[in-house]
């Protein structure tokens, strides 16, 4: 038997390495925070960083391991993350062409709730003025087979999308006969469920369709941002949630939060309402400065900072239920992470980067006209029609490769944005246009005083910082990117 | 232990110096089918047709026109469809297939670029390609509706295109077979011969190669290889472009152990599009016992550290197995993981299992362990309601 | 707070005034070939000039390092987009 070497004779002498691209940034005051072009990150106190760069970190060093494992330098040992780093850089890209195109259609701006902030509804009997018709209808789903996308999910938004179901029937039969046969294609409906009965969910049921609704807390928080006649709007969600798990399965039912003022105190109770009605998670969403949010000045109540808190708390609040047993997750934070944590990412508009204007998301409004996304057309009720594509009429390549759209997608990529292009948080952000322009009148936006960029870096120090400090907060936030 | 090679003893002169046979007791099998069998006499009573015949009582060896093979009763296991080689200079068998195992492998060399510190199979460097031509020919006998087989080493690919040309030829025959190649994949980084082996299009192939940390050093300390982490990785990429089915395999011991929380992060992170990961626990065969303080660690001792990293692999989907563990040693986040794997003829239990209401379940120990070491925390699981 | 370019250079300088410029807007002029002044044109609460200067002078040696890093690991970040968006067949369900 030949003799064995020993590990010591597998170093090389040489212990040189060449580092590869990253970027930093100060984590704290003892600490740096470095990131790559893959989204890898590694944390490291500021000595170590300083041995690091001038090429005097040692082999012996455990962070040397955690570094060469995310391919922050190649060595004489081992140069194999010149092969891996390309493919993953690839997959990233590709994931982003393979995103469900969300094809909203607003098929009624009429609604029968009256709540504050809401950007776009009417109060109104109006039919012939604020309801889709057929023709428009029609148009716009021949639009929606021309997008390249294989997975295509039509999104019925309002307004109250129920009080004009007929036209949600008709999409969805018309939809179903012209649909390619390559395609595959999904419905939710985007509802407050007041107005859901046995006959609406016997046809969500036959064509499989999801309920996507709101419940923002409590009775009292909820009420009071949903005004309706009865002042009952919580007591009708609850009921048709029920009715509508019932109908379709525990899982086709979504909720989402909507926060406001009166939430921000109150984001454990909002959390315990969501636990009570039995959802898996919710999604502690920031308010859009959009439209009517902005001009009811409830926007300008509402600071980032005390989002953050409401954020942070949440946050806390959730892992702790998770550690006395209740599995539960938060999907911002989601998204997020599974973009900290992998080469996938969601199709999360806000933070899709290039943005995902026209390619992800485009809407199809009720008079007829095509924006780029929810917010752009929420941003056209205001009277600002920067966002608009176009309209049914017009030719699938005039809307969706038009120079308008294209010049935004391509100025607001982060890769070249100001700033942007040196954050070390980039890999994980997005360019938002729309909200740029909302909040700046400038569509790239001036990233130190913005606050979508505030926001967002604050919320990413703020998970890794809990990966970080706890193996089992590390442990969960890698169970929720499953 | 099953004994898979052995002495036989005959009368007759023997008119070949090696021949391969199919193991059948179907006392009307056509005759037109006997010319590659050998009859098995399970009683005292000699076949009257078979030209070939296989016999556990010593009785049999008289004069006969017929070629009789005595057998020692360890080969009493023999079955019908399973597949022996007889050598006559030597007079020795070795029985090559057999249909009450669930796992046949085949080794096709002993020749290894690797030296791995707990080789079960320790290199030599000799000629035996003849192995190889007896794979090829071991194809014709297999039944056509084997589930799985194996080939292994030291290392496969050692033949170029003679292992390309043996694949090629499971895939014709025995198509739907899986057919598991364990190598440690080097030879793969070649493009053009990854792309010999993608284009035999074998829907059933699976290579398993070892991937040991995501330390160079480490991974090549143990296969004591220099250069060899990077290579394997390579070669694992160059698989997956072409689409080939991948296991990454794991031989837990004292210098895999610590660095494989990082190794399953690194494989979730760089290798997600692998197929399967197989955590194995230690064997104490071959190079083992050589290294046995090196290597040995109570897999007790090591329980957390195998939970977080199959919660790691779990979490990112990638199919995950725990083999040669005792069931008593893994934690209860483990348990879905787990696979009863070791090999038939290789199951033993210790008495402490006797009184174990999970046997059934449990892989148990290799004899080796038996042998030469097992965990000092082997604790037989009592009744479920006492558990809790 | 003077500046000397042969230093940090007028880009390094500028990209410093505008990460920093939720804090302060500062003008950047030119004294001579080699020197160069940013004059604080306005100053949010809670900082003043000392505390000011202490910062920049850390941002402009990021900054510096930041640059330094970009090119020594430029040709391979070439390389490795070149492998990125080169071939055409590729591993499927990636992570």
């Amino acid at each position: 038997m030949a003799k064995f070497l020993n590990k010591e004779e597998f170093y090389k002498d040489n212990q040189k390495y060449s580092l590869l691209p990253f970027k930093f940034s100060d984590f704290d005051k003892d600490t740096k925070i470095l990131s790559n072009m893959i989204g890898e990150f590694q944390l490291l106190p500021n000595s170590t960083f300083e041995d690091f760069v001038n090429n005097n970190l040692t082999n012996d060093n455990s962070l040397y391991s955690d570094l060469r494992d995310k391919h922050f330098f190649t060595d004489t040992n081992t140069s194999v993350a010149l092969d891996l780093l390309p493919i993953k850089i690839r997959t990233k890209y590709q994931m982003l062409s393979n995103f469900t195109a969300l094809h909203i259609f607003v098929v009624s701006l009429r609604c029968e709730h009256s709540c504050p902030y809401c950007q776009v509804s009417r109060q109104s009997q109006d039919k012939n003025t604020f309801d889709m018709d057929e023709d428009k209808a029609e148009k716009a789903l021949n639009l929606v087979f021309q997008s390249p996308s294989e997975n295509i999910k039509i999104e019925f938004q309002g307004g109250e999308p129920l009080l004009n179901f007929e036209i949600v029937k008709f999409i969805v039969l018309k939809a179903i006969e012209i649909k390619p046969n390559e395609k595959n294609l999904s419905f939710v409906i985007a509802t407050n469920l007041a107005l859901i009965n046995n006959e609406i969910l016997e046809f969500c049921s036959k064509y499989n369709i999801l309920i996507s609704t709101s419940l923002d807390g409590p009775k009292d928080i909820h009420n009071k941002n949903r005004p309706r006649k009865g002042n009952n709007s919580y007591e009708k969600t609850i009921e048709g949630i029920n009715l509508s798990r019932a109908y379709l399965g525990f899982d086709s039912v979504s909720a989402l939060m909507t926060t406001t003022y009166d939430s921000l105190p109150r984001v454990e109770e909002i959390i315990d309402e969501y636990i009570k009605n039995k959802f898996s998670g919710i999604f502690l969403r920031p308010l859009s400065p959009h439209g009517f949010a902005i001009k009811t000045k409830s926007y300008s109540k509402y600071r980032f900072n005390e989002w953050l808190d409401f954020y942070k708390k949440g946050l806390d609040y959730i892992i702790n239920l998770n550690k006395n047993g209740i599995e539960f997750f938060e999907h911002f934070s989601q998204v997020i992470l599974k973009k900290m944590l992998t080469s996938d990412s969601d199709g999360y508009v806000d933070l899709m980067n290039p943005s995902g204007l026209g390619i992800a998301v485009a809407v199809y409004n009720y008079d007829g006209k095509i924006y780029a996304s929810d917010e752009g057309r929420m941003l056209a009720e205001t009277g600002d029609d920067y966002f608009c594509l176009g309209s049914v009429e017009d030719e699938y390549s005039d809307i969706f490769t038009s120079e308008k759209l294209l010049n935004v997608l391509d100025t607001t990529f982060t890769k070249s944005a100001p700033l942007c292009a040196d954050c070390v948080y980039e890999e994980y952000c997005g360019a938002d246009p729309v909200f740029h322009y909302a909040t700046q009148k400038d569509i790239v936006g001036h990233k130190p005083t913005s606050e979508f960029c505030n926001r967002n870096i604050e919320v990413f120090k703020y998970l890794i910082k809990l990966m970080n400090e706890s193996k089992y907060v590390e442990n969960l936030f890698r169970s929720w990117v499953r | 232990m099953l004994k898979l090679s052995g002495n036989f003893e005959h009368f007759n002169e023997l008119d070949f110096s090696r021949k391969m046979f199919k193991v059948t007791s179907n006392y009307h099998l056509p005759k037109v089918l006997h010319q590659d069998c050998i009859f098995l006499n399970k009683g005292n009573d000699l076949h009257p047709n078979f030209d070939f015949q296989l016999t556990f009582n010593k009785k049999n060896l008289k004069q006969s026109n017929k070629n009789i093979i005595f057998l020692e009763t360890d080969f009493k296991y023999l079955s019908d469809d399973d597949v022996l080689v007889l050598d006559s200079k030597t007079k020795r068998t070795r029985v090559l297939y057999r249909t009450n195992s669930p796992n046949n492998y085949i080794l096709l060399t002993e020749r290894c670029n690797h030296y791995c510190l707990m080789c079960s199979q320790p290199p030599k460097n000799i000629d035996d390609s003849f192995l190889i031509n007896e794979a090829m020919e071991l194809i014709d006998y297999l039944p056509r509706n084997l589930s799985n087989f194996g080939l292994t080493g030291g290392e496969p690919t050692l033949y170029g295109d003679q292992l390309i040309t043996l694949v090629n030829k499971f895939k014709v025959f025995l198509p739907d077979t899986q057919l598991d190649i364990l190598t440690n994949g080097r030879a793969f980084l070649n493009q053009n011969y990854s792309l010999a082996l993608a284009k035999i299009k074998h829907r059933k192939l699976r290579i398993a190669v070892p991937v040991y940390s995501s330390n160079p050093i480490t991974h090549d300390y143990v296969v004591q290889s220099e250069g060899a982490f990077d290579e394997t990785i390579k070669g694992i990429l160059e698989l997956k472009k072409l689409n080939i089915n991948v296991e990454i395999r794991v031989v837990l011991h004292s210098v895999t152990i610590p660095d494989l929380v990082s190794l399953a992060k690194y494989i979730v992170r760089n290798l997600r599009f692998v197929d399967h990961v197989a955590l194995m626990g230690l064997e104490i065969t071959g190079f083992t016992r050589a290294n046995f303080d090196l290597l040995w660690i109570d897999p007790w001792d090591y329980k957390d550290i195998l939970s977080e990293a199959v919660s790691i692999l779990n979490d990112y989907n990638v199919p995950t197995s725990v083999y040669n563990n005792q069931l008593c040693l893994i934690n209860e986040d483990t348990k879905s993981n787990y696979q009863k794997s070791i090999s038939d003829w290789k199951n033993e239990y210790i008495d402490e299992c006797k009184k174990c209401t999970k046997i059934l379940e449990c892989g148990g120990f290799f004899s080796s362990a038996v042998q030469h070491g097992y965990s000092n925390h082997i604790k037989a699981f009592k009744n479920e309601a006492n558990q809790i | 707070m003077v500046i000397d370019l042969s230093v940090y250079s007028k880009e390094v300088v500028v990209s410093v005034l505008h990460r920093l410029s939720y804090i302060f807007t500062g003008k950047l002029v030119s004294k001579d070939k080699q020197i160069a002044e940013i004059e604080f044109v306005k100053i949010e609460n809670g900082y003043d000039k000392e505390n000011l200067e202490e910062l920049i002078v850390k941002e402009l040696n990021d900054q510096i390092l930041r640059e330094r890093i970009s090119q020594e690991t430029e040709s391979v970040r070439n390389l490795i987009l070149a492998h990125a968006f080169s071939r055409t067949n590729f591993i499927k369900d990636n992570g």
